[in-house]
């Protein structure tokens, strides 16, 4: 899209404060998570926000196009993936490395350049003077922070409501992203780093540590990992492992003594696992396989998917061929508002598709236009059934 | 008035008309489906007045049109057009490249970027937005120099 700049140099400096505001928004609604650091924390509140400064002008819609556009031209870098992040990070300590959290206005590395160049010995002295008293109470703080820390808090948990999503950083760098109505149980010790997944999922995101393993136990399943990263997801008879970076151990909770609890109450109904099945004590599980651990044993898969797996971040629900008593249930995950399901063959029925997982009104819309479905409200909640 | 200028108009007036407040849950899908939304009935009332005088091209409004229609496929397989993309993106200090790269090529979240970097997040952020104003400089240099008499591609 073309548009036409405007013409009196005051305008134009008006237009591009505009366009400025324009980015920061477009970077800023991409982050759906809550995020304290935000002049607007909730990500609701920031949309409502964004609608305000969107519609102030007819300057602020076109500033918002332009950059979307910009966005859309710039948005596939590198398709081939030619470019090493490796490399770039391995050249870059002094773009990366930054004493102040200011925004980077201008070429960083000139800025440092000029900076050890002209400025002169003395005023540096002071400046790492002051950097140097200022870390050092930053220190002093954390020990003390740190020490009251320990010395009063039972292991740390982290819980999620229905339709809630939580990212939580733990002491040691790791990240843990809980998902919808979800408990998590953080015991770190100097031997491990222990973590229970009481209920729900998670995706862990491991900072490397050799000597501390990083521990999950959620149901029958443990998982053991250095550094890494994967998704578990906690059924009533299963639990789902899925690795998206590197490589983890799943064994099963009654074959390994690191287990912090009793296996998952097992009933007769447990479904026989399919395809290839193993019973042994442990199995290692590379990027893109997924286990599903029951009492009956373990089911290994490989995963085209882990993208599927993974778009719950985005409050995505994706479904391929699924059985729409298994969509339905996804929805009831993240909603208070429940659907139920009637007859076999509604609940047989298959479907796929991509839905915001905040809507289960699609799903009521896609059984209203269904021949073979009739939808009923019940209070707050929804009922299908399949039309005899 | 030229064409781009009646689109924002139109899609302003549309979004006054009726504001979207908490309903959106995407945003920029959702300028698209509004800014999309009038170009079809724009496209619409351009054929039913044919012959009649308007305020836009009807050629130039298709190609607006086709353009909002493809915004959700990867139409960068110009060879050149991406070559130049990544003379671009290595102006740019790398801690930026890295981030942009991440986002875009990988998908990452801008907490993985940030762990990644060893930044916050919130620094992450101002990467980006760095980056993305840089390729805006570059594009409208870019399209000012194709609109030049006898630079056209």
């Amino acid at each position: 899209m073309k548009f036409r700049r405007s013409k009196s140099s005051r305008t134009e400096s008006q237009a591009s404060q505009i366009s400025m505001e324009a980015t920061d928004w477009l970077v800023r609604l991409q982050d759906t998570d809550v995020d304290p650091e935000e002049p607007y924390p909730d990500p609701l509140e920031r949309q409502n926000a964004f609608i305000k400064w969107l519609t102030r002008s007819p300057a602020h819609v076109q500033a918002f196009l332009e950059i979307m556009e910009v966005e859309r031209r710039a948005g596939h870098p590198d398709p081939q993936r030619l470019i090493k992040i490796q490399e770039l990070l391995d050249a870059s300590p002094a773009d990366v490395i930054q004493l102040f959290d200011s925004p980077p206005d201008g070429d960083q590395r000139s800025v440092a350049e000029s900076a050890t160049k002209e400025v002169p010995a003395w005023r540096r002295t002071v400046f790492s003077r002051k950097v140097f008293i200022g870390v050092a109470a930053a220190f002093l703080i954390c020990a003390i922070a740190i020490t009251v820390y320990l010395g009063t808090l039972p292991p740390n948990d982290y819980i999620t409501g229905i339709g809630e999503q939580r990212t939580c950083k733990l002491r040691d760098g790791s990240v843990i992203i809980l998902n919808t109505d979800t408990e998590v149980q953080v015991d770190y010790s100097k031997q491990t780093r222990g973590i229970r997944l009481v209920r729900g999922e998670a995706l862990f995101m491991v900072e490397h540590d050799a000597t501390r393993p990083f521990i999950v136990s959620a149901g029958n399943a443990n998982v053991r990992a250095v550094g890494t990263q994967f998704n578990v997801r906690r059924r009533e008879q299963s639990t789902e492992v899925a690795v998206v970076e590197g490589i983890v151990q799943v064994s099963t909770a009654a074959a390994t003594p690191l287990s912090t609890e009793a296996p998952e109450h097992s009933s007769p109904t447990d479904t026989p696992p399919r395809g290839r099945s193993i019973t042994s004590a442990a199995i290692r599980l590379a990027a893109g396989e997924k286990a599903q651990v029951s009492t009956g044993g373990m089911k290994i898969s490989a995963s085209h998917d882990i993208e599927d797996v993974l778009s719950w971040r985005q409050r995505r629900l994706t479904f391929r061929d699924t059985r729409l008593s298994d969509v339905v249930a996804e929805f009831n995950r993240y909603n208070r508002s429940q659907i139920r399901i009637e007859g076999s063959a509604a609940q047989d029925m298959q479907m796929t598709g991509i839905f915001d997982a905040d809507h289960p009104q699609a799903i009521i819309l896609f059984a209203q236009k269904n021949d073979a479905l009739t939808v009923a409200p019940e209070g707050e909640n929804w009922v299908i059934r399949s039309r005899e | 008035m030229d064409c781009a200028d009646d689109l924002v108009q139109l899609v302003y007036l549309r979004l006054l008309r009726s504001p979207p407040l908490a309903l959106v849950n995407d945003p920029r899908r959702f300028m698209y489906r509004v800014a999309w939304n009038v170009l079809r009935d724009e496209n619409q009332r351009v054929e039913r007045e044919q012959q009649r005088a308007v305020s836009c091209d009807p050629e130039m409004l298709k190609q607006l049109a086709e353009r909002l229609g493809s915004l959700w496929i990867d139409d960068s397989d110009d060879d050149l057009i991406r070559e130049q993309m990544e003379q671009v993106l290595r102006q740019l200090p790398r801690a930026c490249q890295v981030a942009f790269l991440r986002q875009y090529r990988d998908n990452y979240s801008y907490i993985e970027i940030a762990e990644e970097l060893g930044v916050t997040s919130h620094l992450v952020k101002k990467y980006i937005v760095k980056a993305l104003n840089h390729f805006r400089t570059h594009f409208t240099a870019l399209d000012a120099q194709r609109r030049q008499p006898g630079n056209a591609p």
